[in-house]
């Protein structure tokens, strides 16, 4: 079932970081959150630059690399589709998973703790929320 | 080309509306107050009657034409897909047009006011000719003056 | 699409470009910075066309540029160029007439927030009017090149917002967009590349995300870096 969301969205971005490269990590995250599914039909370059308020060359760019990672299939006049490979889609997670958390024991570990300390902490939280 | 004429004579009709309207006034004027021709009034009305439309034409070509080359328009004049002869050209037209137009006019009026007293003038060719030559001097002038300005602002145009 | 090489301008005393070489590919936007009198303003009137006298080769679309390739140049001056005693319906009549390219219906679209009157004289429109006006005009056309010097200056933030908003929806695959601004910080998202001109020379230029990804950095701070410590790099 191939159907396009429209979602509005205002997303800033960050000069000193590459456009292209924010707006492929927002795609990934879409795709994790499953808000994008398998399958799903992503809107057109031109579309989401409109919704984005970027240039549409780096839009181009960023589903240029998707492309190339797989994680995205270009259909000739049809348009651009979420990949269904299952393979490929646990391989984004873990490594999405992999960086976030290899972000927050680095932070950790600058702040002195420890693993086993990290282990408390991180437990501790997780009983108190949610 | 074509174009750059019709643009060039649509921004000076009103101007020349103006300058026609004052030599019909000043025929008007005249009628009204009856010109001793015998004296050959040559004061300074008739004067002004001579010259004025003349070098009105000039300083108004002149003037836009600097608006054209020199001012900030010039910026949306020159942007237009026409080569430098081009512009000169459309404007030594609309010269020409614009000074074909008053020199009939101003000729029209000449004849009328002295054709009064032709009756009593036999030599009324001895006074009309040196007239027509000075009118037509004027004429030449005007139009000379604004061609060579014309090109005097587009070559120094060039040269920056 | 655009090939400068070796530009050189020479005014009687000081020389406004130095031998300034560069390219400009279809679909991509370009932004021309520097501070005042660094050159910007006489590029994009050589290459418009309004200004002669350089040495230097230019070529569109792989021949000489000649006055014939203004039909395919689209030139915002930096200063109103519009006839002061004209009305709005004139000038748009104007660009009718002359411009072959230019799309009335375009115009009405981009326009419609103006709110303009056809009776409406340029020299009583507010300056901020006056320049959005304008950016629709240049903008109705559709041109190969698009030369925008400065089409941000003197207005307020929405408007500067709608002005980038237009820009942005008019470049193409097929057009090549130039623009020349000094607020950086607001038009470097619009930017694929970005070239720097100090006092006539070209002493940076790149992409945009290259920048971003190996210097971590802005474009503003990096034109601030590379203004500073006069650096030639190229990407």
């Amino acid at each position: 079932m191939f159907k396009q969301e429209v979602r509005s969205i205002t997303i800033s971005f960050n000069n000193n970081q590459a456009i292209y490269i924010q707006i492929i990590q927002y795609l990934k995250t879409q795709i994790l959150s499953s808000v994008l599914k398998p399958g799903d039909k992503l809107q057109s370059v031109r579309e989401l630059a409109d919704q984005l308020k970027v240039n549409p060359n780096t839009v181009q760019r960023a589903y240029r690399e998707l492309e190339r990672n797989e994680l995205i299939i270009t259909l000739r006049g049809q348009g651009s589709y979420i990949t269904s490979d299952s393979m490929i889609l646990d391989d984004l997670r873990t490594s999405v998973v992999g960086k976030e958390t290899e972000v927050f024991i680095e932070g950790m570990r600058k702040l002195g703790y420890d693993n086993t300390k990290i282990f408390e902490i991180v437990k501790r939280y997780l009983e108190r929320g949610e | 080309m074509k174009k750059l004429v019709k643009f060039e004579i649509q921004r000076s009709l009103k101007w020349m509306a103006i300058v026609i309207l004052a030599m019909l006034l000043y025929y008007a004027l005249d009628l009204m107050f009856n010109i001793d021709i015998s004296r050959l009034d040559l004061g300074l009305s008739f004067l002004a009657f001579m010259f004025v439309p003349p070098f009105t034409i000039l300083i108004i070509n002149v003037s836009n034409t600097q608006s054209d080359l020199m001012k900030d328009t010039k910026n949306l004049y020159l942007s237009t897909p026409y080569k430098i002869d081009d512009y000169a050209i459309s404007k030594m037209i609309v010269v020409i047009i614009q000074y074909l137009i008053i020199a009939i006019i101003q000729y029209s009026i000449l004849i009328l006011i002295l054709s009064e007293y032709l009756v009593e003038i036999n030599e009324s060719h001895q006074i009309i000719l040196p007239i027509y030559i000075w009118a037509v001097s004027v004429v030449s002038v005007g139009v000379l003056g604004n061609m060579i300005g014309v090109r005097v602002l587009f070559k120094s145009y060039l040269k920056k | 699409m655009l090939e400068v090489t070796n530009l050189t301008k020479k005014y009687s005393r000081e020389l406004a470009l130095d031998n300034v070489s560069l390219s400009f590919q279809k679909g991509v936007i370009t932004g021309i910075l520097g501070p005042n009198g660094s050159g910007k303003t006489t590029f994009m009137r050589i290459i418009s066309r309004t200004l002669k006298g350089y040495v230097g080769d230019i070529k569109l679309f792989d021949k000489q540029i000649t006055d014939k390739s203004k039909e395919f140049i689209s030139f915002l001056p930096e200063n109103n160029h519009l006839y002061d005693w004209m009305s709005i319906g004139k000038v748009v009549k104007f660009y009718v007439d002359f411009f072959s390219d230019f799309d009335i219906d375009d115009f009405k679209k981009l326009s419609m927030s103006l709110g303009l009157n056809d009776k409406t004289l340029i020299r009583a429109l507010p300056k901020g009017v006056l320049q959005q006006f304008r950016v629709c005009l240049v903008l109705s056309r559709k041109a190969s090149i698009y030369l925008l010097d400065e089409p941000l200056s003197n207005i307020d933030v929405l408007a500067r917002e709608k002005i980038i908003e237009m820009i942005r929806m008019t470049t193409k695959e097929e057009n090549c967009i130039i623009i020349t601004s000094h607020l950086i910080s607001e038009i470097e998202l619009l930017l694929d590349n970005v070239c720097f001109l100090k006092e006539g020379k070209l002493i940076f230029r790149g992409s945009c995300d290259a920048i971003r990804d190996e210097d971590s950095t802005s474009i503003l701070n990096k034109y601030k870096e590379v203004m500073t410590n006069e650096e030639i790099s190229q990407i």
